[in-house]
């Protein structure tokens, strides 16, 4: 989606915001928010739910606004809480519940993750060193695809393996594994002559982002 | 709102910063009927704890653990170590630098955004930024979780198309010839930066080399300083 989100490239956003030793959390509610994102066994779809935070909101909220905001809204869709039940603080039955994490499993699951390379054969469309073009598209729905990258010429620099592709995966479509590469695209190429000759931007790619140049 | 974005945004920065406390009179002013977070999160959040707690889709205590993970465990320091651990073994290097997710591991640090990890090394002639122009993607087994100018709109916009105007506002100015290279964390990988090793470290302990490595410079937006403290024996 061609949303506030997708930033790479966009200028006049103010100056940096440095804050000297940073706590982990500014407030109380900012940890509690993290944790239960963290432990909450959603469906897929969250960074879809803060790429549809409108776009004055989303420039207004802090980070962790936009978590809680995507948050809820992700639950609602799902049906893991109503309306109703947030209005009121009743609890009804979930339709959906999924898996609950208790304290005890906190450090295991601290040090898991997913597997996020799939095992699986999948012909890769391209080579390391061959050019190609990020292809123009303009889906409604999460992409990764940044859209400064769009149209653009890069070089494959490295084939990460195979895995699921988060435009269909994230919609909880056929997750679609494919080969992800790293491409270089020369900063000359996506910001035209001003730019360094010397500088670079690597994007990674999936196989359906980019065809042959 | 069009006529002082520029004070609105420095605004909502100021309010993620060190106050923290949201600064939601824009909002009430202009009346936003998307609005979903009312103007207190922390009777919010409350409420929405209790609700899931009942639920049985959340644990307290899992959060508690949670929270006291990433407040005291998982941060910078365990990047730091891996730095350090890379300039002082040749062979580890090699393995971080081919395989890097294993080689983190090998230190005892893996979990959660840090499933896909890359580490890319700077060199006198290479100089390596990492951001996520679409996000807030960051490597959480080693550097922890990201500060907020990592997340703002500032560093993800400019990051990609004004690389060396952003340094220079982290006071990291870089030769013309230097090769900048900026990795964008759009998808399934994770980035660190692998610094180079300051000059005058010669006799430091791996201990002490990782006490030098900053968080900053694992993103690639410092270098790490020369060490000032006496060389321990």
């Amino acid at each position: 989606m061609n949303g506030i989100h997708d930033m790479g490239g966009m200028q006049d956003m103010g100056p940096l915001q440095y804050e000297k030793n940073e706590p982990v959390f500014h407030a109380d509610w900012e940890r509690r928010v993290f944790a239960m994102v963290w432990a909450t066994d959603t469906p897929p779809g969250s960074r879809y739910q803060r790429d549809i935070i409108p776009p004055d909101e989303y420039l207004r909220m802090s980070y962790y606004e936009k978590w809680l905001t995507a948050f809820v809204a992700l639950m609602l869709k799902h049906g893991m809480i109503t309306r109703a039940e947030l209005e009121t603080g009743k609890p009804v039955p979930s339709t959906r519940k999924g898996e609950l994490i208790t304290a005890a499993q906190v450090p295991a699951e601290l040090t898991k993750g997913e597997t996020l390379i799939r095992n699986v054969t999948v012909a890769p469309r391209f080579q390391t060193g061959q050019r190609v073009r990020a292809r123009n598209m303009n889906p409604i729905t999460h992409t990764r695809q940044p859209r400064y990258t769009r149209g653009k010429i890069g070089t494959i620099e490295r084939d990460h393996g195979v895995f699921d592709f988060e435009d269909t995966a994230s919609q909880q479509l056929d997750k679609k594994p494919q080969h992800l590469y790293s491409v270089r695209f020369e900063a000359r190429a996506l910001w035209g002559e001003e730019a360094s000759r010397h500088d670079c931007v690597y994007v990674d790619m999936w196989d359906d982002y980019i065809e042959p140049a | 709102m069009t006529t002082n974005r520029r004070e609105f945004l420095t605004g909502a920065a100021t309010a993620a910063g060190a106050a923290m406390t949201p600064d939601l009179s824009h909002a009430q002013q202009h009346d936003h009927e998307h609005q979903a977070v009312p103007s207190d999160p922390t009777l919010r959040v409350k409420a929405l704890e209790s609700l899931l707690v009942e639920k049985g889709l959340v644990d307290r205590a899992a959060l508690d653990a949670i929270v006291d993970a990433y407040e005291h465990k998982i941060g910078p320091r365990n990047g730091a170590r891996v730095v350090a651990r890379a300039w002082v073994d040749p062979a580890y290097k090699q393995r971080l630098l081919t395989n890097a997710s294993a080689a983190i591991a090998e230190l005892g640090y893996s979990g959660p955004e840090g499933e896909q990890m890359l580490v890319v090394e700077n060199s006198p002639k290479v100089h390596n930024l990492v951001v996520c122009t679409l996000c807030s993607c960051y490597p959480w087994p080693v550097l922890g979780l990201p500060p907020i100018w990592y997340k703002s709109a500032p560093y993800r916009s400019r990051a990609v198309i004004d690389p060396r105007g952003l340094l220079r506002e982290f006071g990291l100015q870089l030769p013309d010839d230097v090769e900048v290279r900026v990795w964008d964390s759009n998808a399934d990988l994770r980035y660190l930066v692998l610094p180079e090793r300051p000059p005058g470290s010669e006799g430091l302990s791996e201990e002490a080399l990782a006490a030098q490595v900053s968080r900053d410079s694992m993103i690639g937006t410092a270098k790490v300083a020369k060490p000032t403290a006496r060389v321990p024996t």
